[in-house]
């Protein structure tokens, strides 16, 4: 029972934090209202790494990652007025999601960056390397042949670790739903994968 | 699907995707180039809210303006005196039969008019020559 308890402090605390920080954020988002360069510096600064990592998880390539981010960064600030109370990180990630996912689209299918070695396992036997690249790419292929909906709701909360209440007001979509669509693409993902393990 | 399976399962799927390379990234080199392309929309924001203020101030004169002649004009409907009177403190005309047979004494009419009706007491006193008819 130690374990559901732990996880309940830990989301209270989250919940705390994220309170805290989208209090902070509110500030920030007035001051630039004002016209204040320097509080749209602190806000670029406070989130340019998450959005930088949403966007990776959707695109998969440094460069274009980074000019998603950039343009959602313009987007932003263009249309800040629009925030009204809302909180501006959750906000913004939209901002970021759509971003990357139009430049996904309109990018159509390329290869994507190299694994770096030292994720791929550098010192590990050459058949447990296989072995892992081989899991990597049947896994990357069953994301990928996930919906797009559901494919960005995997890349957020099992990669990027948001929970599903923000992933919601990320994707404009009610907290129990998103939590539905991740268990139906965990369900899809690992029926894909001991299909293919069955193949092998 | 428990709290334990989910954990097993974001594991894998981590130790199996390709991280963000945060590292790579020159951060400061990166808030450079966003802030190079937001400064002058910042920039814009803030003349636009003087422009947007000033502008506003001047449709707020004219509005006032076109108000207070409105208010001029509703105020002086109310406010302004009555058409002076004609004569005696009355506020609006009478005609001379309205007027005599306001003055003609009640107690009288019974015993001028004896039987006539208001019309023939009224051509009375206004053609009464001095003589009866």
């Amino acid at each position: 029972m130690a374990l559901p308890l732990r996880v309940a402090a830990d989301d209270d605390d989250a919940a705390q934090i994220d309170a805290q920080e989208a209090i902070q954020d509110a500030l920030l988002v007035a001051r630039v209202l004002d016209g204040d360069a320097e509080a749209y510096g602190s806000l670029v600064s406070k989130h340019m790494r998450r959005a930088f990592a949403v966007a990776y998880r959707i695109l998969e390539h440094r460069e274009d990652a980074e000019d998603v981010v950039q343009d959602a960064f313009v987007r932003a600030l263009e249309r800040i007025d629009q925030l009204d109370r809302r909180p501006f990180r959750p906000w913004f990630l939209r901002v970021v999601v759509n971003q990357a996912l139009n430049f996904r689209r309109g990018r159509g299918v390329r290869a994507t960056q190299q694994i770096p070695e030292s994720t791929a396992g550098r010192d590990m036997l050459p058949d447990r390397a296989t072995e892992n690249a081989d899991l990597r790419a049947r896994l990357t292929a069953a994301l990928d042949a996930l919906p797009e909906k559901q494919r960005t709701i995997v890349q957020l909360s099992d990669l990027e670790g948001l929970r599903s209440a923000e992933i919601g007001r990320i994707m404009d979509l009610a907290d129990g739903t998103v939590r539905w669509h991740l268990h139906e693409a965990r369900k899809t993902l690992r029926a894909a994968l001991a299909l293919t393990r069955e193949d092998a | 699907m428990n709290e334990h399976d989910d954990s097993a399962w974001r594991a894998l799927l981590r130790a199996n995707s390709t991280p963000p390379p945060i590292d790579d990234v020159d951060w400061t080199a990166f808030h450079a180039r966003i802030m190079a392309g937001t400064a002058s929309l910042v920039r814009r924001r803030t003349t636009t809210w003087w422009l947007l203020l000033g502008s506003r101030a001047t449709r707020a004169a004219r509005g006032a303006a076109v108000a207070a002649a409105f208010a001029v004009v509703i105020l002086s409907t109310i406010v302004m005196p009555e058409r002076p009177a004609v004569y005696g403190g009355a506020t609006e005309f009478r005609t001379i039969e309205e007027e005599l047979a306001g003055t003609l004494p009640y107690a009288s009419v019974p015993l001028l008019a004896g039987g006539a009706d208001r019309a023939e007491v009224l051509d009375a006193l206004l053609f009464y020559d001095g003589e009866e008819r």
